[in-house]
């Protein structure tokens, strides 16, 4: 594995190459100087690194895949060796403090910390050891397991983001890459690469295969095909060149089609297929700025050199949640909803249940709701105590006139 | 406090006398065999520890989970016997 010079600069022509190879990134034909290389390498490479943790999603560079994540890998965890040692050192310090005790300075400082310790002996030293230093130190507790998983700079690792800041460059542009992405996941054996010469950008969308398939109706249909000559710039790759024409996304780029769609249509996409998108060959109708024209062909291109977006189950059940590394979210352990047997979740298939619950609850509530307030319930209590009193001295009386009548009928 | 175990009700009723460091309640078999390798082979080994601690719960559950690996709640099964038989007949 190689060792990462953190410089490019220092390293050889050779060396650079083998390193653009290792990547997969497409080198130009033919000798070139070792700047060519050098750019490549700046931007393909040295712009990877702190991307290094960003999960599987980059499959598709394959093989190399593995060198590329090597070196960063390393570095990340000599980094962390680093960071470690330097806790370590921190704690030591006041590990060897409390080590160093005496037991009866021990004893003393628990007694300090307000802690009544019990004899120090071999068997209960080490206890308390620890229980001074965390009295010493109550913020020597395992971080919260959030803090570890989340990522403090979540903008380092996820390889999403500059999709999306290049998006926001130019919305109209969201059309083109996503013809491209479309084109890109209807032939799985296309790569694309972005290539940067000194003087221009060009995007090359180069099919691996030329049998890939037939591309469906939509992406054919929405782009023309030209061909156009490509020897000035001295490459032989391919001699399609597709330039983004029939893209309604901007009137520069209309306008662009215009100049540069001339040549033979090709009805059939089935070839392999070169998006070459030149800055310094353009001759741009409208006088639009070339730098314009060549950031949003970088952005297409670079569109076009990742993948297209997945659809991400996790992202899309918890969009509130930080993404990690690892693309597990902390809630990754929540389950996806069991489906039923005909792939319905579960809460629609069982939902007459759910109404059942919800009434019982309201009307527990409404029951609490309506209670008769106290005052009242003392002043029925009241009457219809007065009512029993009532009733129980009429009884009385009665009783007794019974009696007395009673007597008297004796009588 | 959910209810206590056989085990622990049976330990708690009587002096301790000889009895294994597995009479413990929350001390099984693993724990039990760690314990005896450290030479607290006994009950009573295990009551002195405790008081050495001054029957302090935290102290002694740390000292439990350290020293034979227990979690937490065999530790404080095991702290809730020996301080119930401590009030018990101490």
């Amino acid at each position: 594995m190689p060792v990462f010079v953190d410089d490019p600069v220092l390293l050889s022509k050779e060396r650079l190459k083998s390193e653009l190879v290792a990547h997969s990134v497409p080198l130009p034909p033919g000798e070139k100087k070792k700047q060519v290389y050098l750019e490549l390498y700046l931007k393909h490479v040295a712009h990877k690194k702190p991307a290094d943790f960003s999960s599987d999603e980059e499959e598709e560079d394959g093989a190399p895949e593995g060198e590329l994540r090597g070196p960063g890998e390393g570095a990340g965890i000599g980094h962390k060796e680093t960071v470690i040692e330097e806790e370590d050192e921190d704690k030591n310090t006041e590990v060897m403090d409390v080590y160093q005790l005496t037991d009866e300075q021990l004893k003393g400082e628990l007694i300090k910390h307000g802690v009544k310790p019990g004899p120090i002996v071999a068997s209960t030293r080490a206890l308390y050891e620890k229980k001074l230093q965390r009295l010493v130190d109550p913020s020597r507790k395992p971080a919260p397991e959030l803090a570890q998983n989340s990522t403090h700079d979540a903008s380092q690792y996820s390889d999403s983001e500059e999709d999306e800041t290049v998006i926001n460059e130019q919305t109209a542009v969201q059309k083109v890459t996503k013809t491209n992405m479309y084109l890109k996941s209807s032939s799985a054996q296309q790569k694309m690469g972005v290539c940067s010469y000194t003087g221009f950008t060009e995007c090359r969308t180069v099919s691996g295969s030329a049998g890939s398939g037939p591309l469906d109706e939509p992406f054919s249909a929405s782009q023309n095909w030209s061909r156009r000559e490509v020897s000035d710039i001295g490459l032989d790759i391919l001699d399609i060149v597709i330039i983004m024409n029939s893209f309604n996304v901007s009137n520069t780029l209309c306008s662009l089609k215009n100049t540069l769609c001339y040549g033979t249509r090709i009805p059939s996409v089935q070839r392999p297929a070169c998006c070459l998108v030149d800055a310094t060959g353009l001759d741009l109708p409208l006088g639009a700025p070339q730098a314009w024209v060549l950031t949003n062909h970088c952005a297409l291109c670079r569109q076009g050199e990742y993948r297209p977006r997945k659809e991400d189950v996790l992202e899309e059940m918890f969009p509130d949640e930080v993404r990690t590394p690892t693309g597990i979210s902390t809630s990754a352990t929540r389950r996806r909803p069991i489906k039923g047997a005909a792939g319905r979740p579960v809460q629609f298939k069982y939902s007459e249940m759910v109404p059942h619950s919800r009434p019982l609850q309201q009307e527990k509530q409404e029951e609490l709701r309506c209670f008769v307030p106290i005052w009242i319930q003392v002043l029925v209590f009241f009457a219809l105590a007065g009512f029993f009193l009532f009733v129980y001295y009429t009884m009385n009386s009665l009783s007794e006139y019974t009696e007395i009548s009673g007597q008297g009928s004796e009588v | 406090m959910s209810s206590t175990s056989q085990k622990h009700r049976s330990f708690i009723a009587e002096p301790m006398g000889d009895k294994p460091v597995t009479a413990l309640s929350g001390i099984g078999e693993v724990l039990g065999r760690k314990l005896e390798e450290q030479g607290f082979d006994k009950a009573f080994v295990v009551l002195g520890q405790f008081l050495v601690l001054r029957k302090d719960g935290e102290l002694f559950t740390d000292w439990l989970k350290d020293a034979c690996g227990a979690n937490n709640r065999q530790a404080t099964s095991c702290y809730q016997c020996l301080k119930e038989w401590c009030d018990a007949f101490l």
